[in-house]
């Protein structure tokens, strides 16, 4: 069983790049193959190791040995999770004999149905359920494509503002009013594997700036009452600067500067303010400048310090 | 529309708000009727505007003698869900809020905050006390979501879709042996589909839609109003962004979106938090300044942003839509006077750029 690390946070704090770079790290260990999936997202996860376009299979990275990524999308994964269930539960009747290929033109006739397939897009909690089904049957029996291995590391980029909480949030609360569904049946196994510490750790990824610190810490409170930890807090792109004086420096780069060290002073106020609320190890994770994918390896490192 | 529509948009983090704000004031001290409608704003920004609380109605910000004004409105897409089910389906409203899958339906429904925006920016339109309408858009999954989420919840309130799965037999084709059996294996698929969301959520989803029927209405209403208006070719497209790597990446997709919608509005590029285009002082004394980190990650950034600007041109094709550049400010000294000067530069800038900046 694969350990499940989901990245979570407010769109453009970072949240993608962090994923990337607990897949560098995971990968670069060699525990066995590691799998970066995009919830939703734009790709970008998947584009800083090289790999454009949208894959819905789990596809290897170009520049990362031993790492896949897919992007998954409600759809394609309500499509995969349905057509399962279908071969599960029809044993008895003249289709379950029927090939692989007949039932999936079977979930197809059912998914591309036009009237299905809006209500698959509109019915609340069916989308956070089964996205989430997704990332718990990959942790516990995605196997990689080439090798046939089971993944040892499921890394995942949540999708940025409420909606990373959303997926958790929904699937609890239907699992709690509708029994009678095969989904929400599930849903409350997935939950539990959910809130196990030794087999899913979720990362909050946070900015020192105002409404990114405000948004982290509504989410957590969140998170907490839904009784899921966060497993670290990342503070991303704090200043390196050290120094108090802005010296002689000229002009516009004299007011550059102080805005550099008025930066340094929030972010240590912001970095208390977290660690204040959240009760989870918090990481500092310095500003990396320059072309994102040279920044991973530092990254990752910084993750870990 | 008489009003004019202006739509700002780009990734999370990268000043959206603050830029619409900014255009707005701008704009009212030339003279123009302006309302900004944001649905998230910093607690400073919205001190600057007098937003201490939320309200569905817009505020004034201030009034130039011009005959100018500002307003602005901070949603709070909460209540102004329930206020639209009260006001369109006042006989069931009771009933839609109580329902047991409303409380989901109100947190989760795909687009529903992007609808508000729009709900709210149309019904300022239309009243004809504005003149131009800044729509700030939250950060979506999907870059135009705003526009299509008429159209979205439409699809969620068509009950011909549940009916489709209430009903038990589909009905009965009789021509030729393998029609019947792709009709059996339908029936068979779709009653794995029933089972796997359960009769009781699908029972009491059914009722919920029934008491909705009346706000249907209203969304085919608006779907047609947002579209018409944003086809427009007088509204404006302001793409925001800062000069690093993602931001400049989202923007790329959303300017591609609008190509393949074939939206005719001008579109327009705020850069922001930049720093300054001059070049900087010596390694030595950014170090002396701010320490060797610090001194060295502000010169990459520097050298970054100028690599950033000069792939612009590939981003966009030629010729580049106009470009205004806004330099880091302090978010601890952010005041009305500083709203308006950014609004100032960002407008003198595309203007200078082209004749029909805004």
């Amino acid at each position: 069983m694969a350990e499940l690390h989901i990245v979570t946070g407010k769109g453009g704090v970072g949240k993608s790049t962090v994923a990337a770079a607990l897949a560098m790290r995971f990968a670069r260990e060699g525990r066995g193959p590691v799998l970066l999936i995009d919830v939703q997202g734009s790709g970008w996860a998947l584009r800083l190791h090289g790999l454009n376009g949208c894959p819905f299979e789990s596809t290897a990275l170009p520049r990362l040995p031993g790492a896949y990524g897919a992007r998954i999308l409600p759809k394609e994964s309500f499509k995969q999770y349905f057509g399962n269930l279908l071969a599960l539960g029809n044993e008895a009747s003249a289709f379950g004999a029927a090939t692989g290929i007949v039932r999936s033109r079977l979930v197809d006739l059912v998914v591309e149905n036009k009237i299905v397939s809006a209500f698959i897009d509109v019915c609340p909690g069916l989308e956070p359920a089964v996205l989430l089904g997704k990332l718990h049957w990959e942790a516990w029996r995605g196997v990689s494509p080439s090798e046939d291995e089971p993944w040892s590391h499921v890394i995942v980029d949540a999708p940025a503002t409420g909606h990373g909480v959303m997926l958790f949030k929904s699937t609890f609360a239907l699992t709690e009013v509708f029994g009678s569904g095969v989904i929400f049946k599930q849903a409350s196994e997935i939950m539990s594997f959910m809130r196990d510490p030794q087999r899913t750790k979720l990362w909050l990824v946070t900015l020192p700036e105002e409404l990114p610190v405000a948004e982290g810490i509504e989410m957590a409170r969140e998170l907490t009452l839904l009784r899921v930890k966060p497993y670290r807090v990342v503070l991303n792109r704090c200043t390196e600067v050290s120094g108090t004086g802005v010296g002689d420096l000229p002009g516009v780069w004299g007011e550059e500067a102080a805005l550099e060290i008025e930066r340094a002073r929030r972010d240590a106020d912001f970095e208390q303010e977290l660690r204040r609320n959240i009760e989870a190890p918090l990481v500092r994770v310095g500003e990396f400048v320059g072309e994102a994918t040279a920044a991973l390896p530092l990254i990752a490192q910084e993750l870990w310090k | 529309m008489k009003t004019r529509l202006v739509v700002v948009l780009g990734a999370g983090g990268v000043g959206k708000t603050t830029t619409a704000a900014a255009l707005a004031a701008s704009l009212a001290r030339e003279g123009l009727r302006t309302a900004v409608v944001t649905v998230d704003p910093a607690r400073r920004l919205a001190g600057v505007l007098g937003l201490e609380h939320l309200t569905n109605e817009p505020r004034e910000v201030f009034r130039d003698p011009s005959g100018g004004s500002m307003s602005a409105l901070w949603l709070d897409s909460r209540t102004a869900f329930e206020e639209l089910v009260r006001k369109h389906a006042p006989r069931s409203a009771e009933q839609v809020l109580n329902h047991r899958l409303f409380k989901i339906l109100q947190s989760q429904l795909g687009g529903i905050e992007e609808y508000l925006g729009v709900e709210k920016v149309l019904g300022l339109g239309r009243s004809g006390d504005f003149d131009v309408c800044v729509l700030d858009t939250p950060p979506s999954r999907h870059a135009l979501d705003f526009l299509d989420s008429p159209q979205h919840l439409l699809k969620f309130f068509d009950e011909s879709i549940l009916s489709y799965f209430l009903n038990d037999e589909a009905p009965a084709q009789k021509r030729g042996f393998f029609a019947r059996i792709v009709q059996t294996g339908r029936n068979q698929a779709l009653d794995a589909f029933r089972n796997f969301l359960g009769r009781s959520f699908l029972g009491e989803l059914a009722q919920l839609l029934q008491e909705f029927r009346p706000v249907q209405e209203v969304f085919t209403d608006r779907a047609r109003a947002i579209e018409a208006w944003t086809s427009e070719p007088s509204t404006r497209f302001v793409l925001v962004a800062t000069l690093e790597d993602y931001p400049q990446d989202e923007i790329r997709l959303l300017a591609g979106e609008l190509e393949t919608r074939r939206l005719p509005g001008n579109r327009l590029l705020v850069l922001n938090k930049c720093l300054p285009v001059e070049e900087p002082p010596s390694l030595e004394r950014l170090t002396e300044a701010l320490g060797q980190a610090g001194g060295r990650a502000l010169r990459q950034r520097w050298e970054n942003e100028k690599l950033a600007r000069a792939k612009l041109a590939d981003s966009f094709g030629h010729p580049v839509p106009p470009v205004a550049e806004v330099r880091r400010y302090s978010v601890d000294h952010l005041g009305l006077a500083q709203l308006e000067a950014m609004g100032r530069g960002i407008v003198s800038a595309w203007r200078a750029q082209h004749s029909t900046g805004l």
